[in-house]
Order: C-alpha cells, then sequence, then structure tokens
C-alpha cells in the first residue's frame, strides 16, 4: 500500500538532491573556471616578465634571460619551458627544461594572448600561454625608437608552459568537497524531512488509530476534533458529523427491523396461539370463531407483507412512470368503492367536491394507492358516522387534492414530523389491528416516485392531507 | 391456580385464556396496561403473563406497579421483541421469565408450571402425600399406580391445597384462586367441591386428607 510519509520522504529528498546536484554543477563549473582564470593570470604574468626581457636592438631579437634567476626552467623535478618564436615561426631562444625534446608547435596566433591546455614534453598535463608581443627597443638608444616604426619592427611569440597538476588536484579537491557537502546536506534533509514529517503526520496517525477502534458496535465513539491542526480539525468534525448520521441510520435500521419483527411476529403469534388451542381442543365451545381470526390475522399478515414489499421496492428505485391523462373522478371513486365495506362498518360519509374533479397527468398505477391509503386512513381515524371530505383544487395548471376527516384520537405536532416515519404509529403499543404504520410511508415514497408533494396539517381536531404538483391534462 | 393474563391481542387474549382455562387455570383477562395493573395489584394472581408493548401503560411500567406493591405474582414477560437488551431490561426490572413471540402454547404453560413450582418451592412437578401423588404438569391425581378420577375443579382444589401443605387454606382464597373473577361461583361450591372430593377420596381408602378447620378453612398436613 502506497504510504503518504514514505511519498513525502522520497519526493522531498529527490526534489533537494535534483537541486543539490544542479547546485554543484553550477559551484563546480564557477570555481574551476574562476582558478583556471587564477591559473592563467599567473602563468601570463610570468610569460609577460620573460616578454619584458625580450629586446629589439635594431638587428636582432634577443632574450635577456638568465636560469639563475628563474631556476624552475631548468630544474630537473617538474620543471616549467618556455620557447621564443620570431614572427616568422624561427626558434629563437628555449628553456633548458626542453633540452632533449623536439621544439614544439609553432603558434601564430591571431589573439595577442592564447591559453590551451597539451603535453609537456615530460608528459606531464600542462598549460600553455602563447604571447604575441613586439619586443621593446634597447633602452640605451633612444633613437631606434623614433626611426623605427611600430609596424616594421619583428613580432616575437612568447609560449610558456607548466603542469597543471596543482591546478587539476585543487579542482579536484573542490569537486569532492562540494560533493561531500552535498551528501551530508542530504542526510541532514533525510533526517529532518523524515522528523518533521514524522510530526506533522502524528496527529493524523492519532486520527487513524481513533478511527481504527470504530466499529458498527461503538459507533457513539467520536474521534477528537478540538487541538487538531487548522487542516484535520474540519476532517475530524465532518467526520464526527458523519458518524453521528450513521449512527442515527443504523439506529433507525435496527428500530425498523425490530419493528418489522414485532409487526409479523404477532398475527404469527396469534393464528399459532389459535390454531394450537383450537387443535388441541377442538370442542371449544366458540371455535368457529378461531377460523375467522385465523383468517383475520393472515390477512394482515399478507398485508403487512405485501406493503413492505412494495416500499423496498419503490425505495429501491428506477421505476418508470407511465404518465397519461387520468379523470381523477374516476379513480376517487374507484378507491371509494373498494373501500365500501370500511365505510359502511364505521358509517362514515364520504363527501366529494361539488365542482367536478379535473383530468390530470399522472401514472394511475401509482396514484390510485397513493388515495387508497389515504381515503382508508381517514376513515379509520374518524369517529363513527363522521364525515371525510375529498377537495380538488386547480390552481394554475396544477391541482391539488385535499382529504380531511375528523379525528378520533388528537394528533400532536410531534406527531406530525413522525407521520411518515416507516412503522410509526401513535400508539407505541403497536396494538393488534389493521394499522402497522406504513401506509403512509408508502404514501409518501409512491409521492416521491410521482415527483408530486404530500403535507399534512391539523386544526380544530380535523386532520387534512394535500396531495399537491399533479399537473393538469 | 390464578393466571392474569395481560395483552392487546384480542386474538390471542381468546386463545391463551381457552387453552390455560382448559389445562384447568382460573384466568382474567387485560386488554391494556392500566387495567392490568389495576387487576394486577388487587387480584392475589400466582403468575401474570405480561406483554410489553400495551396501550396506555406499557407493560414494564405495570411490571414496576406490580413490583412497587405487596403483590408477588411470578411474572412472565410476552413479547415481540428479541433483543437481548429486551430480555435483560425486562428481567432486571422484576419479571421471573421472558417469552419471545411467536411462541408454543406448550411452552406456554411448561413455563407456566415452572413458575407456579418456583412460587411453591416444588422442585418436582410430582407431589406425593401418602399413598396420594398429584402431578401438577399433567394436571392429573394418583393413587398408588392408577390414576384417580377427579373433575377438573376437584384436581384444582387438591393440586393448591398440596402446594400450600400445612397451611389453612380458607373458603375466599380457594374460590380466589380456583375460579376467574368474572365467574358466578361462591363458597358454597368450594363446599360442595371439597365434600365431593374427600368423598371419592374415603371410597379409595383415604381418610383425613383435606382437613377442615372449622372457621378457617381447609388443610393438608
Amino acid at each position: 500500500m502506497r504510504s503518504l510519509s514514505k511519498t513525502i520522504t522520497f519526493s522531498t529528498i529527490l526534489w533537494v538532491a535534483l537541486i543539490l546536484a544542479i547546485g554543484q554543477i553550477v559551484v563546480d563549473r564557477v570555481v574551476e573556471n574562476l582558478l583556471l582564470s587564477q591559473f592563467d593570470i599567473a602563468l601570463e604574468s610570468k610569460a609577460r616578465a620573460l616578454v619584458t626581457l625580450t629586446k629589439y636592438d635594431g638587428t636582432e631579437v634577443e632574450l635577456d634571460f638568465a636560469d639563475e634567476f628563474m631556476s624552475e626552467f631548468e630544474a630537473l623535478e617538474n620543471p616549467e619551458y618556455f620557447e621564443l618564436f620570431l614572427g616568422n615561426g624561427n626558434l629563437l631562444e628555449r628553456s633548458h627544461s626542453f633540452d632533449g625534446y623536439p621544439a614544439s608547435r609553432f603558434r601564430d596566433q591571431i589573439d595577442e594572448v592564447l591559453f590551451s591546455d597539451l603535453e609537456l614534453p615530460d608528459g606531464r598535463a600542462g598549460r600553455l600561454v602563447a604571447i604575441k608581443f613586439i619586443p621593446q627597443i634597447e633602452d640605451k638608444d633612444e633613437s631606434l625608437r623614433t626611426t623605427i616604426a611600430l609596424e616594421n619592427r619583428p613580432r616575437a611569440i612568447l609560449q610558456l608552459s607548466r603542469e597543471r597538476k596543482t591546478l587539476d588536484s585543487a579542482i579536484m579537491r573542490f569537486h569532492l568537497l562540494i560533493a561531500g557537502i552535498s551528501v551530508v546536506i542530504l542526510i541532514a534533509v533525510m533526517l529532518s524531512v523524515t522528523r518533521a514529517i514524522r510530526l506533522g503526520l502524528e496527529p493524523l496517525i492519532q486520527i487513524k488509530n481513533e478511527i481504527s477502534q470504530i466499529s458498527p458496535r461503538t459507533l457513539d465513539r467520536r474521534i477528537t476534533a478540538q487541538g487538531q491542526p487548522r487542516e484535520l480539525e474540519p476532517i475530524a468534525t465532518q467526520f464526527n458529523l458523519v458518524l453521528v448520521e450513521i449512527e442515527k441510520a443504523l439506529y433507525r435500521e435496527r428500530e425498523f427491523s425490530s419493528d418489522v419483527a414485532h409487526e409479523l411476529r404477532t398475527p404469527v403469534t396469534e393464528i399459532r396461539s389459535l390454531a394450537e388451542v383450537g387443535l388441541r381442543w377442538p370442542a371449544e365451545k366458540d371455535i368457529s370463531s378461531y377460523f375467522a381470526d385465523i383468517y383475520d390475522s393472515s390477512k394482515r399478515l399478507d398485508r403487512l407483507i405485501e406493503n413492505l414489499l412494495q416500499l423496498c421496492r419503490s425505495e429501491e428505485g428506477g421505476i418508470e412512470l407511465d404518465v397519461k391523462s387520468v379523470k381523477l373522478d374516476e379513480i376517487v371513486e374507484m378507491v371509494c368503492l373498494s373501500l365500501a365495506e370500511e365505510i359502511a362498518e364505521k358509517d362514515i360519509v364520504i363527501e366529494p367536491a361539488l365542482a367536478p374533479m379535473p383530468v390530470v397527468l399522472t401514472d394511475p398505477q401509482w396514484l390510485k394507492p397513493v388515495l387508497q391509503n389515504l381515503v382508508f386512513n381517514a376513515i379509520s381515524h374518524s369517529p363513527e358516522g363522521s364525515t371525510v371530505t375529498l377537495k380538488a383544487i386547480a390552481d394554475a395548471g396544477t391541482c391539488e387534492l385535499e382529504i380531511e376527516n375528523p379525528m378520533q384520537d388528537p394528533l400532536s405536532a410531534a406527531d406530525l414530523e413522525n407521520i411518515f416515519k416507516r412503522l410509526w404509529r401513535k400508539d407505541s403499543a403497536r396494538e393488534a389491528g389493521r394499522h402497522a404504520g406504513i401506509g403512509l410511508t408508502l404514501v409518501k415514497s409512491y409521492v416521491d416516485l410521482m415527483q408530486l408533494e404530500v403535507k399534512v396539517t391539523v386544526s380544530d381536531n380535523r386532520f387534512c392531507i394535500v396531495l399537491s404538483g399533479m399537473k393538469i391534462a | 391456580m390464578k393466571i392474569l393474563v395481560v395483552e392487546d391481542s384480542r386474538k390471542l387474549q381468546k386463545s391463551l385464556s381457552a387453552g390455560l382455562r382448559r389445562l384447568g387455570y382460573a384466568v382474567d383477562i387485560a386488554g391494556d396496561g392500566e387495567e392490568g395493573t389495576a387487576f394486577a395489584i388487587t387480584g392475589n394472581y400466582d403468575v401474570i403473563v405480561l406483554d410489553l408493548m400495551l396501550p396506555r401503560k406499557s407493560g414494564l411500567e405495570v411490571l414496576q406497579e406490580i413490583r412497587r406493591s405487596n403483590q408477588s405474582p411470578e411474572v412472565l414477560i410476552l413479547s415481540a421483541r428479541d433483543q437481548t437488551r429486551d430480555r435483560i431490561e425486562g428481567l432486571q426490572q422484576g419479571a421471573d421469565d421472558y417469552l419471545v413471540k411467536p411462541f408454543s402454547f406448550d411452552e406456554l404453560h411448561a413455563r407456566i408450571q415452572a413458575l407456579v413450582r418456583r412460587r411453591f418451592k416444588q422442585k418436582s412437578p410430582v407431589i406425593s402425600i401418602g399413598k396420594i401423588k398429584i402431578d401438577t404438569s399433567l394436571h392429573i391425581a394418583y393413587l398408588g399406580a392408577d390414576c384417580f378420577p377427579l373433575t377438573p375443579t376437584e384436581t384444582s382444589i387438591l393440586e393448591y391445597l398440596a402446594l400450600n401443605r400445612g397451611r389453612v387454606i380458607s373458603p375466599d382464597r380457594l374460590l380466589n384462586q380456583i375460579y376467574d373473577s368474572n365467574s358466578y361461583s361462591s363458597k358454597n361450591a368450594i363446599e360442595v367441591h371439597v365434600s365431593g372430593l374427600r368423598k371419592k377420596l374415603r371410597a379409595q381408602g383415604v381418610t383425613d386428607l383435606v382437613e377442615t378447620r372449622r372457621g378457617f378453612g381447609y388443610l393438608i398436613n
């Protein structure tokens, strides 16, 4: 797995090494040129000294040179070399150090001063300076200076060479020094970067350790957000917020599972208990009512399972709507007909609006169960003999359907917040009855699917649910 | 043995009360928490079968009120909630047993019997008094190895007196423990059943098993 600290360390060291290498090359070049230039200056100075000793007396050029003053030209070890040529290439003078060696190449350069590397006669690497000059007129005869024009004076070329081992070794030592400094800097950078990264990543590692201790069983834990570096604090805070949401979602899921289990177990328990007692004592006086009760519980179980499946399907999404023109009147009538038994049982009066309901654009496959649930709820929660009102209000190309009923058991504002929650019921007892608390959840799910809106209000002990957003055809 | 079933499901009320009555228990029914509390703290029940999710007052609240009262029935919680934390909470609040729905009626009966034995400090379901043996699990009396034919009420009286061996039980107490609260039976009915029981015992050569303490009640020593 890729390591953040290793990546940062590696890339930092790589960049530092690259910068050091470039810096080293530049410094090397600059210093090498500087040393060479100093070496050349010294070489040229010495050559200039020999040039000043070269005189012209009007007839010939002479080098007024004495070996005893410049013994380096006849030294046995590390000797230096010079040769004096006339402008035509004739060798005029050469140092004793050349003894036994052939004359070196005559350099008739254009420039006055020329530096070059060469191999000395004894085989060592050397540096040569060649100076092209006009020899001075002998001081004793001042008249010559005026009678012989400068352009008529002979040209001479002095070639001075000496070994460059000291220069090369100085350059080499400098190279090594720079390289050594670079290595030391690199090691220091490596250590300091590693340490800095370790210190810098410490809060991140602490967060990692805290997170690694959080499991689905310990979602109530939080990571430390306070005192974290500025960059990490929002991450830790956000992570904690996400944890809260996950914990809530998990709690809701557990509650839902528990409620589903309860809803399923209640009718199953009823069926099983009735069947066991009925089978054991078939002569029980009201045994026939056991069959009716078992049938009723099995219907409840069937309805609950069907509703749960419908809820799962609609929450999964991916359902394509088949939108068409639907006569709202017809759907309401169909719903009321299907609930005729319930309406008659509680002696409920359904009062549709006097004005005809509009034709709306919707998918009747999903609108019908929505209305079925809403009307069924209205009937179930109304006192016996009361009136349930259905009203359609058309406005600006859309239609609202209002279903209003008097409440048997009053609902509070907090109840309204929970009313669309899965398996929520006003009575936490989940009394065995016809309501599992899933009808309005299904309504909300279907309404979202149809991209409509549903809202509930309570006033004067009347419950009103409004389905809005239906487009008029 | 008198049992109170506190359960909001009408169908479960019906099947449980019918089954338990058939097994010789006196059964009262309460349909919500408030009714259940009122019954439990005044009814002198041996066992209370208590649902947890009840209208008006939760099963746990009912249980707390029972434990605060001067009654000490055995309480069996019946609940669809099967989480360990629910069971622990129920037992910690003072329940004696916990049964998760759906349950087998036979298991419920076995647990009620176990609670009854615990209440009367009986390890075995069979109580032996001389030649008479009473199987409290089957509600059958034996004389030696033979089944001793008694009516359900006579069996219940014999079983209750045997479980309370050495204690004088008043006719009122017997009436209360053997019949449902809604029953129209009277003390005279108890006297008639005790008399019938004695007659059957004497016919088998068992005399003086059920003694009468005049003005106080009946006793098996």
